[in-house]
């Protein structure tokens, strides 16, 4: 129980920060709790570096940041062998991505072969530098931040590798009061300071393992896949993979914890869905990145 | 919004009933039915609707026709016109009013029962019960959904499910006997005429119709007993013998007879009914009249059944008076006369006279033939007797029963039935019209003793019915086809199931339910079997019922759910219940307690399958549903 209080706590916190945005931090939580990776995509300046960061902070594990440019190249990223003179032998270094949570900024600026390497990381959990594989720290997130892509210099991820990601977020424009609240309590100093970590890593895996439990009836599951079976008739969209499916599920559960529940909603899903399945269903963002997502809620009748 | 399908099959079941209540309707309506529906066709097909004013102006010419035929026929076949008018009428004018239409199933109901007054033979009850069902499939068209045109399986399970019931019912509720009668002016009387001259039963002699049928309970009489009597002609004009007006109503002696049977008498429109001799004990609606006969208290205008028991025996004599009545005679005949005398002094019983009258007729060759030559007017029984010497059973009653009463013994007519045929399967009796028979009975020792003297011109004619009294040849080779031939025996299949649907469903009235009862309470173990039978398949039913229940009552809460709520505000198809109850808090702030307490209820009993939590949500519609009709 103590873990689920640290939560609600956690959320609070991160609330604190990231002001007038509730419904995007609860899913950012969800995802990590279903442990799944996060990218947010949106316009410079809303604050997604600041979720990243905050949520990397509260969380207290160990995390690093990488600052993604078009010239970086998959070692800046993994690390390189190095040969020592002393040991006459080569010696791994590794890079920024041993880390707990890897804050990738700009994640559309680097190439696709930088892209790739971190992808390959983010779905087996290891890395492979000259034949060794490395194994990543546990629990292992990324958090990846990225510009709308009519912006210029960058790289679109590919479909399969933006399905890695379990949610795509956006936080859009805070409302007028909201902005007003930011501008009044600016000190001149960052709000990420001061933020300590209010939840440890045994709780964090704890709680990654109730998620697991959270119920989830037949008639829930059967809605469930109505909605992806929905998106695999649809002309106007990719269709859903039962891996897509599998996220919903996992994501819907997370929700479920975050409302303190130990059973899974109709609504669960209807919250979730577009963060989950829309960066699946379109790839090309647009401005309005939940459009698709819920013109299929609508389609799909919801008795529960 | 009316189904598409209604008119046309709308059409069809006017068109079968027409088909059904033919009996009933006069030609010309016949005709303006036939019209009406040829012309609802023709202004369907082309979607003309017809104007309110023509219709009306048509209802109002039928009425008047019809009272001006008023006088010309029963009321009842004028009621029922009436009826089938209405319902045609209606027809022409529904176009997509459902509420008409509505009515009209209802009535076309009404006017299939109906034909039920026309006859009550198991080929027309089928004919009623397809009718039925065409109807009924109107009745569900009126709720079906436009695209919906066919029976769904589920539909059909209701319709057996509740076959059961139907049947229960049938037994189990009361019988009442008809609240008003309408008597039936039939103008082709079938069955035995009200007075007897010499050739009187030739009509029906040559008639195959079915008369009445017969089981016997227990003991079966031989075939030259079966003497069924119907009528008695105790008055004589000269020519023809005639009943007594005089009834003095007679009890039937209550002393065990020795046959139990029970008759089903096909509809004759008179009240005779048949016995056999002395009647012991009656059951049914009947009562006993004059000269030991009985008759029905209302004129036989359908099947009608009923039991008697009697012995055989017999009629005794009821009183002097009959005696005195029974001797009246006009000496119309002078040879008769001189005969009767002659052979009374030779035999002074009454036994010996009948005897030696028997002789007569075997030693002065008489013969039998349906085709006897025709007789004078004046002095018939003098020409039957010294002359032609031919005759059938009416030639040979009425003479013998004048050579009675000349000789000073009192003698009446009796017309009636003889004989029948044994059905097999059934193992019931059947007798025809041609079974037809007239014979004597002569008063001896206080008891009507019976004289025919068929049995010695023509012996075949009691011991092996008629057909083989008669010119063999044609006969046997129709007998053949008939009896022996694949087709006779479906045809004796077909009259058993008849005979059967005729004592079992038709005659099913109060005495019967009583009877019911009463073998019910003198069998404990009957009783007690029938409980257990019944208390299991409601065991059954309730688990079946439960079973299904619960493995969609998630889907029955839903509905409540939206039912009750709805008045509250609609919910999106794709809304998850809980943003539609979190609208509807919004909406009713004064509910949001209620509306609160029922969503985490519901969460709890679908997502988290909490089955206790089911209560609390019905408990909490329940008062919402409540409360909503309390405010609105």
């Amino acid at each position: 129980m103590a873990e689920i209080q640290a939560l609600q706590q956690l959320e609070q916190k991160l609330n604190q920060v990231i002001l007038g945005k509730p419904q995007a931090v609860r899913l950012a939580l969800c995802c990590l709790l279903s442990e799944g990776h996060l990218l947010i995509e949106d316009l410079p300046g809303l604050g997604k570096t600041t979720l990243a960061h905050a949520l990397a902070l509260s969380l207290g594990v160990h995390y690093k940041r990488v600052q993604f440019t078009n010239d970086m190249l998959p070692a800046d990223l993994l690390g390189q062998s190095v040969f020592l003179r002393d040991t006459q032998e080569f010696q791994f270094r590794s890079g920024p991505i041993f880390s707990q949570i890897l804050l990738a900024d700009e994640i559309n600026r680097a190439s696709p072969r930088t892209q790739s390497a971190l992808l390959e990381a983010m779905e087996e959990k290891q890395v492979s530098v000259d034949g060794l594989s490395y194994a990543l720290p546990k629990p292992f997130f990324v958090i990846a931040t990225q510009n709308p892509l009519f912006h210029a210099g960058t790289n679109a991820l590919p479909e399969s590798q933006l399905d890695r990601f379990l949610m795509r977020l956006a936080l859009g424009f805070p409302d007028l009061q909201t902005e007003k609240l930011i501008l009044q309590q600016d000190h001149g100093q960052s709000r990420l300071e001061g933020l300590l970590p209010c939840i440890n890593e045994q709780q964090l895996l704890l709680l990654q393992q109730q998620v697991v439990q959270i119920k989830v009836s037949d008639a829930l599951l059967d809605y469930l896949l109505a909605l992806v079976t929905q998106s695999r008739q649809q002309q106007d969209c990719l269709p859903l993979s039962p891996r897509a499916a599998k996220a919903l599920l996992r994501a819907t559960k997370a929700f479920a914890l975050l409302s303190g529940r130990h059973y899974a909603t109709a609504e669960d899903v209807q919250q979730v869905f577009p963060a989950v399945a829309e960066h699946r269903l379109n790839p090309g963002s647009s401005r309005d990145n939940k459009s698709l997502s819920l013109q299929l809620l609508r389609k799909v009748p919801c008795p529960l | 919004m009316l189904n598409p399908a209604f008119i046309p099959t709308a059409l069809l079941v006017q068109l079968m009933l027409l088909a059904l209540l033919q009996e009933g309707l006069s030609w010309w309506s016949s005709l303006v039915l036939m019209g009406i529906l040829l012309f609802k066709y023709i202004s369907f097909k082309v979607q003309q609707k017809v104007r309110i004013m023509t219709i009306n102006a048509l209802a109002v010419m039928l009425c008047l026709l019809l009272l001006s035929q008023l006088w010309q026929q029963d009321m009842q076949d004028s009621m029922l016109q009436l009826l089938f008018f209405s319902a045609a009428l209606r027809l022409f004018s529904i176009h997509s009013e459902l509420q008409h239409a509505k009515k009209l199933v209802w009535v076309q109901y009404f006017l299939i029962t109906t034909g039920f007054m026309l006859n009550q033979s198991l080929w027309f009850a089928s004919v009623v019960f397809l009718l039925f069902f065409c109807n009924l499939y109107l009745h569900y068209l009126l709720f079906a959904p436009v695209q919906q045109n066919k029976f769904r399986w589920t539909d059909i399970r209701l319709l057996l499910w509740v076959m059961p019931f139907c049947v229960a019912l049938f037994v189990l509720f009361p019988r009442l006997p008809p609240l008003w009668q309408t008597e039936r002016q039939h103008q082709a009387q079938t069955g035995l005429a009200d007075e007897l001259s010499l050739g009187g039963l030739e009509r029906l002699v040559q008639n195959d119709s079915l008369a009445f049928r017969v089981e016997f309970k227990d003991e079966k009489p031989a075939q030259h007993e079966l003497y069924w009597r119907a009528k008695v002609f105790e008055a004589f004009n000269g020519q023809d013998w005639l009943p007594d007006l005089q009834r003095t109503p007679q009890q039937p002696v209550a002393t065990p007879g020795r046959y139990q049977y029970q008759l089903v008498v096909e509809p004759h429109f008179q009240r005779s009914l048949f016995s056999l001799g002395q009647v012991n004990q009656l059951q049914g609606q009947v009562q006993t009249v004059a000269a030991g006969l009985i008759e029905s208290r209302q004129q036989i205008s359908r099947r009608f059944s009923y039991s008697l028991t009697s012995n055989g025996a017999a009629v005794a004599q009821q009183n002097t008076e009959e005696a005195k009545r029974n001797l009246l005679l006009r000496h119309s005949n002078p040879q008769a006369s001189e005969l009767a005398l002659q052979l009374k002094q030779q035999h002074r019983t009454a036994s010996a006279y009948a005897r030696a009258l028997y002789q007569y007729f075997e030693r002065e060759q008489f013969s039998y033939s349906l085709r006897p030559p025709v007789l004078n007017q004046q002095s018939e029984v003098d020409q039957f007797l010294f002359q032609h010497k031919v005759g059938f059973c009416g030639h040979y009653a009425s003479a013998a029963a004048y050579l009675f009463r000349a000789a000073g013994i009192p003698a009446r007519v009796v017309a009636g039935y003889q004989g029948g045929v044994w059905q097999t399967q059934g193992d019931y009796l059947q007798v025809l019209q041609k079974d037809a028979h007239a014979w004597v009975e002569y008063l001896d020792d206080g008891y009507w003793r019976r004289f025919d003297a068929t049995v010695i011109v023509a012996p075949l004619r009691l011991t092996q019915g008629l057909s083989d009294a008669l010119s063999l040849s044609e006969r046997q080779f129709l007998d053949q086809f008939f009896q022996r031939g694949f087709l006779g025996n479906w045809l004796q299949q077909l009259e058993w199931l008849d005979y059967y649907w005729s004592v079992w469903v038709l005659s099913f009235d109060q005495t019967e339910q009583r009877f019911i009862w009463l073998y019910f309470k003198t069998m404990p173990w009957l009783w007690i079997s029938t409980g257990i039978t019944t208390s299991l398949l409601l065991v059954l039913m309730i688990y079946l019922w439960l079973q299904r229940s619960s493995q969609s009552q998630n889907v029955l809460l839903r509905q409540r759910m939206l039912k009750v709520l709805r008045p509250y505000g609609e919910k999106a198809d794709y809304q998850s219940m809980e943003s539609y109850l979190h609208q509807l808090i919004q909406l009713y702030p004064l509910q949001a307690t209620k509306l609160n307490e029922l969503l985490s209820a519901y969460q709890r009993f679908e997502f988290a399958e909490q089955q206790e939590q089911l209560q609390q949500c019905r408990k909490l519609l329940h008062q919402l549903a409540k409360h909503h009709s309390a405010a609105g």
